[in-house]
């Protein structure tokens, strides 16, 4: 589903490279894990797959299902199915939840060449998926995120993974910031939405979060790469040993 | 008659068209000319502002004003009148052409009990005594009475509204006071005085239209005094020709415990000039708002000078600015809380965002506080549209265009959520996707 | 509340003509006649010894000043000047030029010992802080004596009085000078062209970090005497200085004129601190008095990366006009604006910054704290402007006022000017008087009113303190509080 070749990417700014040749590849159905210490290019490696301004692709490809997106913008790359959990969602005042929930939907649909939802099976949707977060009616009613605690924002990140039903889901960090009752409720919402034909890509820096959302694959990225490639048990032996090792082998 | 000139400057072609205006007419105008020629000297004597005059210092009238259309005659009574905006809103109305009132195209039925509305020019032939009051509130205000549109409006208005509400009476319906151009090249001047009385409660609906492509002057000047506990409503909507220039200018006088919610939406016009000078009593309440959406090369300012004079009163004033193509945002706003303002509450807020590289905003937001026990704020922003915002937007599937229209929206928002009338509100938000969607499709 | 009430009733009692530093020194002056005309000017020159050049640089300006007005846009009301009725040169007789610290006449001194200015070098470096500052002692109109010069020198960097520069390094001072402040900028700098007597010069050569905190103590002591220096600084590519400017005045029932003007000129990745500490004679309890002071002081980031930062305590004059300012002009320059100002008695200040964004990814940023009390106006006023060309410019503006007392005004003038989207500028300001509730919950906690009052300014203006060195913060804080005497003592 996600072929990853040789991505280099660097910040805009500064010319400063931190992807530095990346391999990965996801099948439909698997939940790959992406590990690594701090400032190895976790979180870039979300934001240039989710087309964010101010990073610059040198060389390499990303493409999903056969398509390169690279060269799409944000919003076209999520009309084919591509969404990105944030690890700091913005506030966005001004723009009602249940507004914003149905624009995107909508577009993502007209994009695919899709009928616009209804407003009553829109309504029944949501209802019933927030219900699962736990998600209130104020909460719907609210501007995006705004005066949302952090649980609140990482559980209507979900939400909103659930009504657009993407194919490939990127979770960068969900777990910071989170208490255990909230990991439990992101988690399970995560764990829900697992079909044979989705899949998912979870960056974190800590094993806890894989303890709720079991791993297919897991990989340690260090300094812009893909260093080591194991099943569940790498992100054990993490866990255990920490990344000092890894650090050494990708120099 | 003949003006005393200040002979060391070549006057401006704006400044002779006025004059001439004035001798011309002076003899025609209606009612006592003594204020009037005592308002024209003294615009006279200082001439079109500019920018070394303080509070013209963004808005440099003598560059910008490149000349003045005649005053506007009566027009005929076959005008062709334009769709209105607000026609969804139950509301009387009084319909103006080029500065005068048309009472076959008006409608001021239904406001009820108490709710008295006559035309200035009717007043002024009969001698109604209101006249006399008229233009006190703008004696007892400096900045008002020295302000050179203020003067000009003073000069030069052949009609405008007297609407009285008695004192404890509640209008029945919206007034909607409907500003229109016959299609010629004039200056129209309106003045309106609306006195609310103790208790009684008034909601006016202002809009301003005119075509574009021509050259039409709008000044309108304002005098609302609200009484002890009146209770008034007020959003003034325009959208004047991409060739009209407007000068608009509220007096405010709020009584003891006054509450009055004002809003102030600026679609068009080459260069817009709203002025608000208010003045708070005791325990009042003022809540002023502005939303701008300006492109090309529009000139729009709004510049208000809020001085506290009683204590314990609140005062509110948000204006926001969207500015596309090469158009210039001006806000200039003061707060002035006098010795005898102790417990005042001001807070203020102007913020700009450039939707265009050439785009410009100025802002100026002003305290000046004599007294000690107050808490008083303001903050100003200018920046474009915030790029963290639109990829969130983007990532979630939402076209750029479309994002951009949400996040205009949502910026504007602060200002047309709070329009309390539902349909009134509903035509203004009508209007600013217009103006968004005509924005994405430039 | 009771504790406000009493609060207010302690600061109308403060007794302003407790000025500390308003002794007169006896000391002998070497006079020019009293008026200003071309003739005077001349004189000026000639006392100095200077160039014919910068005669004819002081002539064009004099005649320049003669076309001019006196500007009135600021908050600040005076009876006219008579500026025909001031000495424009006044120098202590002893001392003709900077000499070395044994042949300076120890009156003077004793003079800069009772302020507290460290002359003699070995005294500061015996110092129980250890910390060393070189001092440009300037007294009336030239300056007596520079410390440190050798020290400084071994490093490459010159600090010396501008006379002396001018003499000594006319090429220098020549490419510099008026670059920042035109003769032309405005009324009081173009005066201050005409006749500035003395003040002090430094030179960073490339990549020297500057050893010590340099510093300049201007003093008038004279009688009807107008002090006009002149200060230029430049800080060549790499090289870093943090310079320090303090001010006092005798006490006196006319007015004194003071009209400086400062130039500031950082190259690539320099950095220039610049600090005041403004304590001159504010006047007494009913406004007789005090010092005139209405200065130009700007700083040119001239090369990519600069920096140049000014932090002001102004708590003297009877009248400040002061807006020390950043072109920011090198893509990446920052410029920064720290500043408290109080202001008591009958005292006016009208004072604040430029932020002037011309380069790409340029920073400003202004921290500006104001506390009126007494019959005081106190006005910010401050502009930030973007040029069209300032992709990804940055400003950010935080403007208090902290009012004491029902008789003093705090007001706050900004301007804003932005026409880059990809620029963004912040602005907030807040007006209020000192909380009651903070002060109650202090004073619950068993603080003296006085104390509370103290803690909670204190409070107040900490985020520009921090930006003092050290030993100048305390004494900056001592200051803020004996000029808020009896509220705040």
């Amino acid at each position: 589903m996600l072929e990853i070749k040789n991505l280099h990417a660097e910040i805009e700014a500064d010319g400063r490279e931190i992807l530095r040749g990346l391999d990965l590849t996801v099948k439909a159905g698997e939940v790959h894990a992406i590990m690594g210490p701090n400032g190895a290019g976790k979180s870039t490696l979300s934001h240039v797959l989710a087309g964010k301004p101010g990073y610059r692709v040198t060389q390499g490809t990303a493409t999903l299902d056969g398509v390169d997106i690279l060269e799409m913008d944000p919003a076209l790359r999520a009309a084919n199915g591509l969404f990105l959990a944030f690890q700091y969602p913005v506030e966005i005042p001004g723009v009602g939840n249940m507004t914003f929930l149905k624009a995107a939907l909508n577009s993502q649909r007209k994009a695919r060449g899709e009928g616009e939802m209804s407003t009553p099976d829109f309504m029944r949707l949501v209802r019933t998926e927030a219900g699962k977060l736990k998600i209130t009616q104020d909460m719907l009613k609210r501007p995006v995120n705004v005066g949302f605690s952090g649980g609140e924002k990482k559980r209507n990140e979900i939400l909103q993974m659930a009504i657009l039903q993407p194919k490939l889901c990127i979770l960068d960090e969900t777990d910071s910031g989170l208490d255990i009752d909230a990991l439990k409720v992101v988690s399970e919402g995560v764990n829900a939405l697992r079909s044979p034909d989705r899949a998912f890509v979870v960056i974190t820096h800590y094993q806890r979060l894989l303890d709720h959302i079991r791993p297919d694959v897991v990989h340690v990225l260090s300094k812009g790469r893909i260093v080591k490639t194991g099943g569940p048990d790498l992100a054990l032996e993490l866990e255990a040993k920490g990344y000092a090792d890894f650090a050494d082998e990708a120099a | 008659m003949t003006i005393a000139t200040a002979p060391q400057r070549r006057r401006t072609r704006a400044e002779t068209d006025l004059e001439q205006a004035f001798e011309a007419m002076a003899s025609a105008l209606p009612g006592d000319i003594g204020p009037r020629a005592g308002a024209f000297a003294r615009f006279a004597a200082e001439g079109l502002p500019h920018r070394r005059v303080e509070a013209y210092h963004f808005t440099d009238l003598r560059s910008l004003m490149v000349s003045a259309p005649p005053p506007a005659p009566r027009p005929s009574a076959k005008t062709r009148v334009s769709a209105d905006v607000f026609a969804a809103v139950d509301a009387a109305r009084a319909v103006f052409v080029d500065g005068w009132f048309m009472a076959d195209l008006s409608d001021l039925s239904g406001l009820g009990e108490g709710v008295s509305v006559t035309s200035i020019a009717a007043a002024l032939a009969t001698g109604d005594e209101v006249l006399a009051a008229l233009g006190a509130r703008l004696d007892a205000d400096v900045t008002a009475e020295s302000d050179p549109l203020v003067g000009l409006a003073t000069t030069f208005y052949g009609d405008g509204l007297v609407v009285r509400v008695a004192p404890g009476a509640v209008a029945a319906r919206p007034l909607e006071i409907r500003h229109l151009s016959s299609g010629a090249s004039v200056s129209a001047f309106v003045r309106h005085a609306v006195e609310v009385g103790a208790g009684a409660s008034l909601q006016v609906i202002e809009s301003h239209q005119s075509p574009n492509d021509l050259e039409f002057h709008a000044h309108t000047l304002t005098e609302l005094t609200l009484a002890e506990g009146a209770t008034v409503a007020w959003t003034d909507r325009q959208k004047e020709g991409d060739q009209a220039a407007r000068f608009s200018s509220l007096a405010l006088s709020l009584g003891k415990k006054a509450v009055l919610d004002h809003s102030v939406i600026t679609l068009g016009a080459k260069l817009a000039r709203t002025q608000i000078f208010a003045r708070l009593g005791e325990a009042c309440d003022l809540t002023t708002r502005g939303a701008t959406l300006i492109a090309d090369r529009a000139h729009a300012d709004a510049t208000l000078f809020v001085t506290h004079v009683g204590p314990n009163a609140v005062s509110r004033e948000l204006y926001k600015s969207a500015i596309d193509g090469e158009a210039k945002s001006v806000f200039q706003g003061k707060i002035r809380v006098e010795k005898t303002a102790q417990g005042t509450d001001g807070r203020m807020g102007a913020h700009a965002v450039l939707l265009s590289p050439r785009a410009e905003a100025m802002a100026k937001p002003e305290l000046e506080i004599f007294a000690d026990d107050v808490a008083c704020a303001h903050g100003a922003t200018v920046a474009e549209i915030d790029d963290t915002l639109k990829f969130y937007l983007m990532s979630r599937g939402i076209p750029a265009a479309e994002t951009e229209r949400l996040l205009i929206r949502a910026f504007l928002g602060e200002v047309t959520d709070a329009i309390a009338h539902e349909g009134v509100r509903e035509a203004i938000e009508a209007e600013l996707d217009g103006w968004i969607d005509g924005r994405v499709a430039r | 509340m009771a504790a406000v009430k009493e609060t207010v009733d302690q600061v109308r009692a403060i007794d302003v003509d407790q000025y500390k530093y308003g002794f007169e020194s006896a000391i002998e002056s070497d006079m020019a006649p009293k008026g200003l005309s071309e003739d005077i000017v001349r004189f000026i020159s000639a006392k100095k010894n200077e160039p014919e050049w910068m005669l004819e640089w002081r002539l064009d300006a004099y005649r320049r000043w003669l076309t001019m007005e006196e500007p009135t846009w600021a908050r600040v009301h005076y009876p006219p000047i008579d500026f025909q009725d001031l000495y424009y040169y006044a120098a202590p007789k002893s001392t003709a030029g900077p000499k070395s610290l044994d042949e300076v006449d120890p009156e003077l001194i004793r003079v800069y010992e009772k302020l507290g200015i460290p002359l003699k070098e070995q005294a500061v470096l015996a110092g129980v802080e250890g910390a060393r500052i070189a001092v440009d002692a300037v007294f009336d109109s030239v300056s007596v004596v520079t410390t440190f010069r050798e020290e400084l020198a071994k490093v490459g960097i010159i600090f010396c009085s501008i006379s002396e520069a001018m003499r000594e390094y006319p090429d220098l001072v020549k490419k510099y000078l008026g670059t920042v402040v035109p003769t032309s900028d405005n009324y009081y700098a173009t005066l201050n062209s005409a006749v500035f007597s003395d003040g002090s010069f430094v030179w960073i050569p490339e990549g020297v970090r500057c050893p010590m905190e340099l510093s300049t103590y201007f003093r008038i002591n004279e009688k009807k005497t107008g002090q006009f220096e002149r200060t230029l600084i430049i800080a060549e590519k790499g090289s870093y200085v943090s310079y320090l400017e303090g001010c006092t005045a005798p006490q006196r029932d006319e007015n004194q004129l003071h009209a400086a003007v400062v130039e500031l000129v950082a190259m690539e990745d320099a950095e220039i601190k610049y600090s005041t500490v403004q304590n001159w004679y504010p006047g007494d309890k009913d406004g007789r008095g005090g010092i005139y002071n209405f200065v130009t002081k700007r700083g040119d980031c001239r090369g990519d990366r600069s920096k140049i930062s000014w932090t002001q305590v102004e708590t003297g004059s009877a009248i400040t006009w002061k807006y020390p300012s950043c072109i920011l002009r090198g893509d990446g320059s920052q410029g920064e604006f720290y500043s408290i100002a109080v202001s008591n008695g009958h005292q006016q200040v009208d004072s604040g910054t430029k932020m002037i964004h011309l380069g790409k990814n340029t920073a400003s940023r202004i921290i500006s704290k104001g506390i009126s009390a007494g019959k005081s106006q106190n006005t910010y006023r401050g502009q930030v402007k973007i040029n069209r060309k300032a992709d990804g410019a940055r400003s950010f503006t935080n403007c208090d006022s902290l009012l004491i007392g029902h008789d003093c005004g705090a007001h706050t003038v900004p301007y804003i000017e932005s026409g880059n989207p990809k620029a963004k500028v912040e602005h907030e300001a807040t007006t209020s008087k000192i909380s009651d509730d903070q002060l109650f919950y202090c004073i619950s906690r068993g603080l003296p009113t006085e104390e509370a009052v103290a803690l909670i300014v204190n409070g107040f203006v900490r985020e520009v303190l921090q930006q003092l060195p050290m030993e100048f913060a305390v004494e900056a804080q001592k200051l803020i509080g004996v000029s808020l005497e009896g509220s705040v003592g």
